[in-house]
């Protein structure tokens, strides 16, 4: 029975509260166990405000962190500090871990911990990397495919915890002393009761991702002008300087409160309850919005990518440059930043009115070539999951295609909650991209997919050659064993998985299959060879189940897209220029 | 013939060097001869009689039984007078001893009175020699087995403190490290020199950084394509060297070292060397060239706290009116570890073999010697020969540079290696040629077998005859070509001595002992303070740690370990097999900290 849980988040504030769901589900699953959240000292204040965790543990390297402490040889003193801080922990003798820190820390530390029965990120006696779940293994190449994954980050983490989403939400709380120290700032600024609050979040971890001050001071003076907004400046004390170029390009200065570097943790969650919208970059203030209900506009530009780090609550708007090279990967350094400069302030201004008269978001008039702009609406779907919904009927190409088929197959092969509902969700597929796409234009789409399906027959091909060869090696095994022949097979295994790795390069659609099977791989320990072969064997059967599955929901979308375009030519043919009758 | 000049024909034959220095010496009036009660000679300074006055020989035999020999250390005489005490001690022990007299003008004395034949050839002189020179050349002092000659010592105090001082440093820098900033050339003959120097004194346990000026001669020599105008040209080669100095400072300040030693024409300027003082530390510089040939000393002369140079005498004088503070003679010097006998290949005997070889660059007076040898199978490897010369028929490199690994294999393929010392004026030997080249140690390093134009100090490095060979002309040069062709086995017995005592005091090993020593004597509790303040980064982090601690007994096994880091660390856990432990778990969490907050 499990009594003490340790939940480990040394990272991101935003990270903390995409937490929530997961912790919600183990309090559900074990009500009788204490959950302690470890966090870094530089989100300590949040923890309180996270449900559902009985205690916290605190981490501060924050205190090292000083530059000539570090050129004075201080490691020893980290050391120590390391060393006393987990035998601390050690003594609170838990008997699970969830590790959402995804780092090698982490990983380390647990190890060190000594606490066997881990959800998330790990490593083994020797140091080596581990990720058992079938969500954490996902997690561990979803970012090497990006365009390609569907899921919130929020529902990996939930899920690695076999913890179904559906029946959590994001959840931080909101104590009374939090409303008052907010409402003593809100009457220092005299805002009025009634008064439409507009919270903006210029600032981000990262400055690639930001849109530029003066877009922010164009939108809040548009905010004000047409929905006679009072606009709140949140950030950090770093973020002050953004802060000042948005007073300083803004015309109507004086409906505008400048609040970066002034709020603490509970003021900040009071005063962004308060607000009616908050506009933001993918910020972790922006999750906080997304646990409290508060709507968002959010932008997302150079590497964050709606799907994965949008904020998990519904009836939030998203913009996100469609171009080719959006989202970009991280490490890569941009020089010319187009991508801030498709999202234009009365974009932003234009649904936000609409959004405030109805209640809906919709695409009002006016709003121009979208051809370079996503935008999306946050919703539950009928399967009960948070899903973005574009509101741009963009023409369908072959990314979202397979963005949605994976949508399916994951949910369906890694593990017990990706089981989804009964329907394979083929016809699902083909009837979402219908409506959230324009299809007209799909002969280029068709040609491609056909071959991408092809890339598939090839990946089950390799996969069955590769399972004939485990079974060969397996049945070696139980016989006399030669050492040439076992590593003739070896070898014989290592050619196929280079050519499944040069498949996937050639495929970037197909990749994610190939990297997850690679990265169970890593899972393998020992060097009893006949027990290898059999989980060798057994990565291969998968791949080739994936790969079938994979077929299989693409076959329906083919079809129907033959159909649409079938369709499209009868219709040209109508009129004067007659055309090549379909197929 | 009178004893003095009997002597010296005798001294000649066994040390020439020697018998020059102490020819040219004057008799002192300071020292007095007289006779002792049973009838032998006794010298006097002032109205210190050096030995007994009554019985002189029953005094040294007293002294030497009261002391005890080792077999396995060198035997080690502290002072002369007339030697019998030394005399004594030859007949008690069976090998070599050598004998430390600071003054010239005794020894002198010495050979005017007593007969020199029973101290040949057991008995080293070591006559009026800096001490750095003694203490590198004769092995590991800590392991000498002392005899004072008392009264020699007393009349000689300050020379022999300094001795032993030098004895107590030389201690200390076999067991502390000394961190030494080299400063290389930019190009040139002398850059492997520096490289050797470095490896010399890594090879002697000192930590050793390098400022690999050569890494800028792409730069540099683009410089001169920028333009002609000259003035141009100079303010953009003094920018360029003004880089240089930044480059020395920049690594400086980061490196903290105890000395920074420049070699030949490593790029510092008088404003880069003052900029340096801030460091406190001493600055020298090895001038390895000719000081007639490259004037550049001048300019730089009193910037460095050391100039140690490969000529003595005359450059001296003029490094002093030039504001030098400090003139140190040393000579240059091989390196064993490149430069060493090698078994060639079927196919490198084909390319390297000859019956004379020559590897240099085409200077004047080659050109206008080698015409003369034709007549032998003569292969040369050089630069700047004329190649469509009837020398250059018998340049094998087209006149590409001679990479240091394959000038070896010319030195060991040779039967003969011609080695004249370049000159852009004389037509062949230069007869006040002083300096004796890299080059002579290097084959000799080699084991290999030269013929080396006459050079003043020469003798003071090689016994003439015994270890190498000289000639002093043109036809001296081909006779003994000629005779030394046919006489393989004493050229190899020759050839073989030479590398003998190449290994034995002429490695570059040896000349950075002596510099240190040299630089460090009047320095030894400065930089004793400096380096006992400055510990080990190991012994740092375990004195942080506790020695007794699982930390600190982990941290044991780097002793000793160089530029020990966190990463020397993680590198070692990482090659590792099998669990972790907990500790080496901590120290790799730790180095991720430490990797995200740096």
């Amino acid at each position: 029975m499990v009594k003490r849980i340790l939940v480990m988040s040394l990272t991101r504030m935003g990270d903390l509260v995409q937490a929530t769901p997961l912790i919600g589900g183990l309090r559900d699953k074990y009500p009788e166990a204490g959950i302690t959240l470890m966090v870094s000292s530089d989100f300590a204040g949040f923890a309180p405000n996270i449900a559902g965790i009985d205690d916290s543990i605190v981490m501060d390297v924050r205190q090292f962190t000083h530059k000539e402490k570090w050129q004075n040889f201080s490691w020893v003193v980290i050391y120590r500090y390391l060393e006393q801080f987990l035998a601390d922990v050690k003594k609170r003798d838990f008997d699970m871990v969830v590790n959402l820190s995804h780092s090698r820390l982490s990983a380390l530390m647990i190890l060190y911990l000594g606490i066997k029965n881990v959800c998330g990120f790990h490593c083994n006696e020797t140091g080596d990397r581990r990720t058992h779940h079938p969500w954490m293994q996902y997690f561990g190449i979803e970012l090497f495919s990006r365009i390609y994954n569907p899921f919130n980050l929020v529902e990996i983490f939930t899920r690695s915890g076999d913890v179904r989403p559906e029946e959590q939400k994001l959840r931080i709380l909101v104590s009374g002393g939090v409303e008052s120290s907010a409402n003593e700032i809100i009457e220092r600024e005299n805002i009025g009761r009634d008064e439409l609050l507009i919270g903006i979040q210029a600032g981000s971890s990262l400055e690639g991702r930001r849109w530029p001050a003066r877009s922010f001071a164009e939108l809040a003076d548009m905010l004000i002008e047409k929905m006679d907004a009072r606009i709140v400046l949140f950030g950090v004390l770093s973020e002050s300087p953004l802060a000042a170029e948005i007073l300083a390009a803004a015309k109507r200065k004086e409906r505008i409160v400048d609040l970066t570097g002034k709020t603490d943790i509970p003021q900040l969650i009071g005063l962004v309850d308060r607000c009616d919208y908050l506009v933001t970059n993918d910020t972790g203030t922006m999750h906080i919005a997304a646990a409290l209900g508060t709507t968002i506009v959010g932008l997302f530009f150079a590497h964050a990518h709606p799907f994965e780090t949008g904020p998990y609550s519904p009836g939030h708007l998203l913009f996100q440059a469609r171009i080719s090279c959006a989202p970009c990967s991280y490490g890569v350094e941009c020089n010319n930043v187009v991508c801030i400069e498709k999202v234009q302030p009365f974009h932003l201004c234009s649904m936000m009115q609409g959004h405030q008269k109805e209640g809906v978001w919709r695409l009002p008039k006016g709003m121009g070539a979208l051809g370079e702009l996503n935008i999306f609406e946050t919703r539950y779907g009928a399967d009960n999951r948070l899903a973005l919904r574009p509101l741009v009927r963009h023409p369908l190409g072959l990314d979202d295609i397979f963005r949605c088929a994976y949508t399916k197959l994951w949910l369906n092969t890694l593990g017990e909650t990706g089981g989804y509902g009964n329907s394979s969700g083929e016809d699902e597929i083909a009837s979402i991209l219908r409506q959230d796409y324009d299809c007209v234009k799909t002969q280029g789409v068709l040609y491609s997919l056909r071959v991408k399906m092809d890339a598939l027959k090839d990946l089950i091909r390799l996969s069955r050659k590769g399972e004939q060869t485990a079974e060969n090696l397996i049945r070696l095994c139980r016989g006399k064993v030669t050492v040439e022949k076992v590593q003739a097979l070896g070898e014989e295994i290592t050619r196929i998985d280079d050519q499944m790795e040069l498949l996937g390069c050639s495929h970037p659609e197909v990749k994610p299959i190939v990297d997850i099977f690679s990265k169970r791989k890593e899972n393998f320990q020992g060097d009893n060879v006949g027990r290898l072969a059999g989980e060798t064997l057994k990565c291969y059967e998968k791949m080739e189940e994936e790969a079938e599955k994979m077929t299989g929901l693409l076959i329906p979308v083919l079809e129907s897209l033959e159909d649409s375009a079938c369709l499209n030519d009868q219709v040209a043919a109508g009129t004067i220029n007659a055309l090549v009758p379909c197929r | 013939m009178d004893k003095f000049k009997k002597n010296l024909s005798l001294l000649r034959s066994h040390d020439p060097a020697l018998a020059r220095r102490v020819a040219s010496t004057r008799p002192s009036d300071k020292i007095k001869t007289v006779t002792s009660r049973d009838g032998h000679p006794v010298p006097q300074v002032g109205s210190v009689s050096l030995h007994s006055v009554y019985r002189p020989i029953e005094e040294a035999v007293r002294l030497v039984s009261a002391h005890a020999f080792h077999e396995d250390l060198p035997d080690i005489v502290y002072g002369l007078g007339f030697g019998y005490h030394v005399r004594e001690t030859l007949n008690r022990v069976s090998g070599s001893i050598t004998v430390i007299e600071p003054c010239m003008e005794m020894f002198r004395e010495f050979l005017a009175v007593v007969d020199l034949q029973p101290f040949l050839p057991r008995a080293r002189f070591c006559i009026d020699e800096e001490p750095a020179k003694i203490l590198a050349r004769t092995g590991n002092s800590e392991k000498w087995n002392i005899l004072e000659h008392v009264a020699s010592v007393r009349i000689s105090q300050e020379y022999f403190e300094r001795l032993e001082k030098g004895r107590r440093l030389a201690d200390f820098l076999h067991s502390k490290r000394l961190k030494i900033l080299v400063v290389n050339p930019i190009y040139g003959g002398s850059l492997p020199t520096a490289r050797f120097c470095s490896q010399a004194l890594e090879n002697l346990g000192h930590q050793v950084r390098s400022v690999q000026c050569e890494k800028f001669a792409d730069g540099f020599f683009s410089i001169k394509d920028i333009t002609k105008v000259k003035q141009h040209a100079g303010v953009l080669s003094n920018l360029f060297m003004n880089l240089m100095g930044e480059l020395t400072a920049a690594r400086a300040a980061e490196f903290q070292p105890d000395l920074i030693l420049a070699l030949a024409q490593a790029p510092l300027t008088p404003a880069a060397l003052e900029r340096l003082k801030v460091l406190n530390i001493p600055i020298a510089f090895w001038f390895v060239e000719d000081f007639r040939t490259l004037t550049y000393w001048k300019e730089i002369a009193a910037s460095y706290d050391f100039i140690f140079a490969i000529q003595k005498g005359e450059f001296f004088e003029k490094l002093k009116s030039a504001g030098a503070r400090n003139c140190y003679y040393l000579p240059q010097g091989g390196f064993p570890e490149i430069h060493k006998p090698l078994q060639l290949t079927p196919e490198e005997q084909k390319i390297y073999g000859a019956e004379l070889s020559f590897m240099g660059a085409g200077y004047y007076n080659r050109k206008k010697t080698f015409p003369q040898l034709l007549k032998f199978d003569f292969k040369i490897w050089g630069t700047e020969w004329d190649l469509d010369s009837k020398i250059g028929e018998r340049v094998q490199n087209n006149n590409c540079r001679v990479s240091t690994e394959e000038s070896v294999k010319i030195y060991n393929g040779g039967q003969i290696n011609l080695n004249l010392h370049s000159s852009t004026y004389h037509e062949n030997i230069n007869p006040e040629g002083d300096f004796v080249n890299p080059r002579t140690f290097e084959i000799a390093a080699c084991s290999a077998f030269q013929l080396v134009d006459e050079r003043s100090e020469l003798d003071d490095v090689f016994r003439v005859g015994e270890e190498i060979v000289t000639f002093n002309s043109v036809p001296d040069l081909k006779e003994k070509i000629g005779y030394y062709f046919k006489h393989a086995d004493e050229r190899k017995r020759i050839a073989r001595k030479g590398y003998e005592r190449v290994l034995a005091e002429h490695t570059l090993e040896h000349r950075m002992m002596e510099m240190l020593i040299h630089i460090f004597l009047d320095q030894f509790e400065t930089v004793k303070q400096r380096i006992e303040v400055r510990k080990e980064a190991v012994d740092y982090f375990m004195e942080q740690a506790g020695a007794e601690t699982e930390l600190g007994r982990y941290l044991e096994q780097f002793r000793g370990t160089p530029n020990f880091s966190l990463k020397t660390v993680t590198d070692r856990i990482a090659g590792g097999k099998g669990a972790l432990t907990q500790t080496e778990t901590l120290l790799l969490m730790l180095n991720q900290l430490v990797k995200e907050e740096v």
